[in-house]
């Protein structure tokens, strides 16, 4: 009886080794990922598949005499067919060129300085931090004041050199509004976008820049036909990372303006959270979110290609 | 000497160019200050001035717990940090463990994965995770806060740490392995410590990404008791007549913690982020 049962076990132990080596914490990988994988299943899985079919319902929480039905695509159709909503694309993709592109621009200038070898590097150093450990609501919020149309210190500095003649009320026009925003989320991305540019100004090798001013290169042509093409993955990266996270920013609009005036600094997230939450529009509003979904992955394919490319992945 | 003088002057430029940039760069942080030392019709007047002459440190006596009871959403944001950030660690440094150290198929697949869910905006999942969070009977609750962190901070944490893990030599590993160690722990006695701080790393990172975020509080929190600090800030300004003064002390008490916390790890943080931005 006794040799039978332990014939039996060393069988099924048989037959199960491979499951065995499966959930081995000494050779598979398996019980390591486990727990991320349900949880990011759960949590991120499920969610898209929700937001997904939302979308091709209609499903109006205020509305609930009109019940829940499946619509296929015609939220979709709805969207595509509404000047406001290619409004709501080109605004978005106009505040975030704007907002990366004042990153780009000034995060470049300033990583140049800073790769000089000049005294106090470590002071501005530690002050380059500054915004990244200012919550994004503080920073949004400080903003707003500084934008105040009656007591605001930017009002106050551009009348003391010059620039306006009166108070110009920033967040309560649509032009201005825009821009005051996207200077705050400029001011938030800068950290990074100068300390990507400085880590790649640095591994370009001493030699290749000294090669050039021997042959008579001056500044310009040196930044040109040297630094710039050698910084070209670096920037790639940078500008794709930032400009997903800038596509993406939330944080800074909401409080700054809710999307207004005029729906102004209304830009693809905000629209998709006023519809969702704030008409209770859940159809519409997964409608919109699937729409950002999709120009995401086209930039996360677009990483992932720029990323091949350098071999790294 | 001439060429002594324009090394000066060019020096003096670069100097000039960075400390304009830096003032400019500082301003909202010294304007919030300034004002949160502000009365109320300090902070109302014409011409607004820097340099107070009689700070009102009260301001913060009274954001902290006065009317505002700013304590409140200050400890509920303490909370969901801290318990965002253990419960991420727990279950990312074993995912990342595994995609560093062992060769599975779809491994690549994986990180691309992992990599791509952090790119999402919590605003295109949100529907979808309200209403799953609704079914667990978690809403106004801090849990159901810290659940949803997790899912947009454990990507970019594995990210993180398997390439800090990548970095640690299999041989240190493999000697403890060869001394009779068992896996499990050599991780613990080896590799936790080597990896410290990525580890860090990645706590700060998953930290200050839940301290920041509105947009799942907006949408979970009607109760008010359970507010963080990030939707307790924007309350400030959805009154009719905005308390700049107090809101701008509550915003630098907001701002403290993190600031600490960056201070600790800086050094760290700066290179994994710039190798991580460089190399993937």
């Amino acid at each position: 009886m006794e040799t039978v049962t332990s014939q039996r076990q060393e069988k099924s132990s048989k037959r199960h080794g491979g499951l065995r080596k499966l959930f081995s914490l000494e050779k598979s990988p398996l019980l390591y990922l486990l727990p991320m994988i349900l949880f990011m299943l759960i949590m991120i899985g499920y969610p898209i598949s929700r937001v997904i079919y939302l979308s091709f319902t209609q499903n109006i929480l205020t509305r609930p005499d009109l019940g829940v039905e499946f619509i296929g695509l015609s939220n979709y159709w709805t969207l595509m067919t509404s000047a406001e909503f290619w409004n709501t694309v080109a605004r978005t993709v106009g505040w975030t060129s704007l907002s990366v592109g004042g990153k780009v621009l000034i995060g470049f200038g300033i990583a140049l300085l800073l790769s000089k070898p000049i005294g106090f590097k470590k002071v501005y150093m530690f002050l380059l931090m500054v915004p990244w450990v200012t919550p994004m609501v503080v920073a949004a919020v400080s903003f707003r004041w500084m934008f105040d149309g009656q007591f605001g210190t930017v009002n106050y500095l551009l009348l003391t050199v010059g620039i306006i003649q009166e108070n110009i009320i920033w967040l309560g026009q649509a032009a201005t509004a825009f821009i005051a925003t996207a200077i705050a989320d400029m001011w938030l991305g800068l950290p990074f976008m100068i300390l990507v540019f400085m880590a790649g100004l640095q591994a370009i090798p001493e030699e290749v820049k000294e090669a050039a001013r021997m042959d008579g290169a001056n500044g310009m042509q040196l930044l040109g036909k040297v630094i710039l093409p050698m910084m070209k993955p670096v920037v790639l990266v940078a500008v794709t990372l930032s400009t997903i996270w800038t596509f993406n920013s939330f944080g800074v609009i909401w409080p700054m303006t809710r999307g207004g005036p005029l729906e102004s600094t209304r830009t693809l997230v905000v629209d998709a959270y006023v519809r969702s939450f704030g008409a209770f529009d859940l159809g519409m509003g997964g409608a919109v979110a699937v729409v950002i979904f999709i120009f995401l992955m086209i930039f996360t394919y677009m990483y992932k290609r720029l990323l091949m490319k350098q071999g790294e992945m | 000497m001439s060429g002594q003088k324009s090394k000066w002057l060019k020096r003096g430029a670069v100097h000039g160019a960075l400390i304009t940039f830096f003032l400019i760069l500082m301003a909202p942080v010294i304007v919030a200050f300034s004002t949160s030392l502000e009365t109320f019709q300090g902070a109302m007047s014409w011409p607004p001035s820097l340099i107070k002459e009689n700070p009102q440190w009260i301001n913060y006596a009274e954001v902290w717990s006065g009317r505002y009871n700013f304590s409140g959403p200050f400890f509920n944001s303490l909370i969901i940090g801290a318990s965002t950030v253990v419960l991420t660690i727990l279950l990312a440094f074993p995912a990342a463990y595994a995609i560093a150290k062992f060769t599975f198929i779809g491994r690549g697949w994986l990180l691309f994965i992992v990599l791509m869910t952090q790119m999402f905006s919590p605003v295109v999942l949100i529907v979808g995770l309200y209403q799953q969070i609704q079914a667990y009977q978690l809403l106004n609750t801090l849990t159901g806060i810290v659940i949803t962190n997790c899912a947009f901070t454990i990507p970019l944490s594995v990210w993180l740490l398997h390439g800090f893990l990548k970095n640690i030599p299999e041989e240190l590993e493999e000697a403890a392995f060869v001394d009779g160690c068992s896996r499990v722990k050599g991780i613990i006695r080896i590799v936790i410590p080597l990896s410290a701080p990525g580890i860090a790393m990645a706590a700060i990172y998953s930290y200050i990404w839940s301290w920041n975020d509105l947009l799942i509080p907006l949408i979970y929190i009607t109760d008010s008791s359970l507010r963080p600090v990030s939707l307790a800030l924007t309350d400030f300004a959805g009154q009719n007549t905005i308390y700049w003064h107090e809101m701008m002390a509550a915003s630098i008490i907001a701002t403290v913690p993190i600031a600490i916390m960056f201070a600790f790890v800086q050094k760290y943080f700066v290179q994994g982020f710039t190798a991580g931005a460089i190399k993937g």
